[in-house]
């Protein structure tokens, strides 16, 4: 996670399209969400209650100056007041102690809920900041199935995995669409999918100066075949959860109403996070309606929690 | 990409006695794999219910530890994974030893030591890893990517 400086961000130039497809969305809290993509986001931490205990961390971090404060809604992610930069370098980052994770990184996961002794997989895993949280969140147990296709972003994956200590991993590395068409089902799928990363803007800020709705397409063709192969690699009964960095409704919305469309036994669940301001998913965006159940899915955007922006949606697939 | 295998049960059980021995780890309820001779990962015993067809596997479990001239050796990580089982062969060094066998430094003994043997090395609460000692010295295997590589500001650094 790079934390950029106020100066640095307040040069983005943003392109007239991109405000205008979200003035859609937004109307004139519009300003706000630029506003809040010009804001340096605060550095946040997740303990990795594999090597280390929340208290422990706590007090080792207080008694050597570090100003932190939980996240309202996830009890083991905190915000880091001081020191600002370079917190890879502490003994704690190297022994495997805590994780840096954006603040809206952190609750994919929690929607998801993976318990010891599960099968689930990660379908889009490198670097790997929700994989580690998924295996402390199973404590070790069960499997999860860690993917990537890019085998270079599988390295740094490893070395998380390693870093943090997790035992009930299998990396693969190969395209997530053919997962739908293997023998193997899965307890519990993430799909924290490839994407345009508007929400990102506050830590990549080249992403708003190269936004090009062209290549959002094909992300989102890219994005529909990933969500119908995650779902069809689920038992029955099992559960989804599409995520994705940018709040786009063709990323979002759009790709969740394609695998409704292509899959009856799909079902939208309510998704519950404690202490996050969330807001519902779209149900009618430029010439396109979604079903109300698209209600159920959650958008962050970064001025609800200071956070980057998420859009996030947990699926059934009904026996 | 390694070639992962389940070890043999001579192999499982040499482990176990070392592991038992050397570090008084007890409780290990994982499957053993090892990719090549000397390096052996763990995964939850959950791994045999997994179907692999069709699966490009890139690696399984975590990597726990190295065997060399018979010597089990922890992974750097595995000290800290298992830290509240470890009571054996735990050897104690004060912060100045610390951030040295941090930055990668081998530590130097003031008596010979006839048998060659594995020590998991320990500041304070935090377990930093295995040494071996031979010829004097405690032979540093901290992996690269965890040393101390840049003068730290003292919030970074390991407590006082």
């Amino acid at each position: 996670m790079f934390i950029l400086s106020e100066e640095d961000l307040q040069k983005i130039k943003f392109k007239k399209a991109f405000i205008e497809r979200y003035r859609a969305i937004l109307g004139p809290e519009v300003e706000n969400f630029i506003e809040y993509s010009r804001k340096p986001l605060t550095p946040t931490i997740r303990v990795n209650t594999i090597k280390i205990s929340k208290k422990e961390l706590v007090e080792r971090l207080t008694a050597k100056g570090w100003i932190i404060e939980p996240l309202p809604w996830y009890e083991l992610g905190f915000w880091v007041y001081k020191p600002k930069y370079q917190l890879g370098n502490a003994i704690e980052h190297r022994l495997g102690y805590f994780y840096m994770q954006g603040p809206a990184s952190m609750i994919p996961p929690l929607a998801l809920n993976p318990k010891p002794g599960e099968i689930v997989l990660d379908m889009a895993a490198a670097p790997g900041s929700k994989t580690t949280q998924m295996a402390a969140m199973m404590r070790n147990q069960g499997i999860i199935i860690a993917n990537d296709t890019d085998l270079e972003r599988i390295v740094a994956l490893r070395g998380n995995l390693q870093r943090c200590g997790v035992i009930n991993v299998i990396v693969t590395n190969m395209d997530g669409r053919r997962f739908g068409r293997l023998p193997q089902k899965f307890d519990k799928v993430l799909l924290d999918a490839p994407c345009s990363g508007d929400g990102t803007i506050r830590i990549k800020p080249h992403i708003a100066e190269q936004w090009n709705p062209k290549v959002i397409k094909g992300i989102a063709k890219l994005q529909s075949q990933l969500i119908l192969s995650a779902f069809d690699c689920l038992v029955d009964g099992g559960e989804l959860v599409y995520s994705t960095c940018t709040l786009n409704p063709e990323e979002d919305e759009m790709v969740v109403t394609y695998l409704l469309e292509k899959r009856e036994n799909a079902k939208i669940l309510d998704i519950k996070i404690e202490n996050l301001k969330t807001r519902p998913g779209l149900t009618e965006w430029d010439k396109y309606e979604f079903p109300e159940d698209l209600k159920k899915t959650l958008r962050i955007y970064p001025q609800d929690n200071d956070t980057e922006g998420f859009y996030i949606a947990r699926v059934k697939k009904v026996g | 990409m390694a070639k992962f295998e389940r070890v043999s049960s001579k192999t499982r059980k040499m482990i176990l006695k070392q592991l038992k021995e050397n570090f008084g780890i007890t409780d290990f309820p994982y499957v053993i794999l090892s990719s090549g001779k000397r390096r052996f990962w763990i995964c939850p015993p959950k791994v045999a219910q997994i179907n692999f067809k069709g699966l490009l596997i890139h690696s399984i479990g975590f990597y726990f530890a190295n065997i060399d001239k018979n010597i089990l050796r922890l992974s750097f990580d595995a000290t800290q994974v298992f830290a509240n089982q470890i009571k054996n062969n735990i050897l104690e060094i004060d912060k100045e030893s610390a951030e040295k066998w941090l930055r990668g430094e081998s530590l130097q003994l003031n008596k010979e030591v006839k048998e060659k043997k594995v020590v998991v090395i320990k500041y304070k609460n935090d377990f930093l890893g295995c040494g071996i000692i031979s010829n004097k010295k405690i032979w540093n295997h901290v992996p690269k990517d965890r040393r101390t590589i840049v003068e730290l500001p003292t919030e970074f650094e390991l407590p006082d």
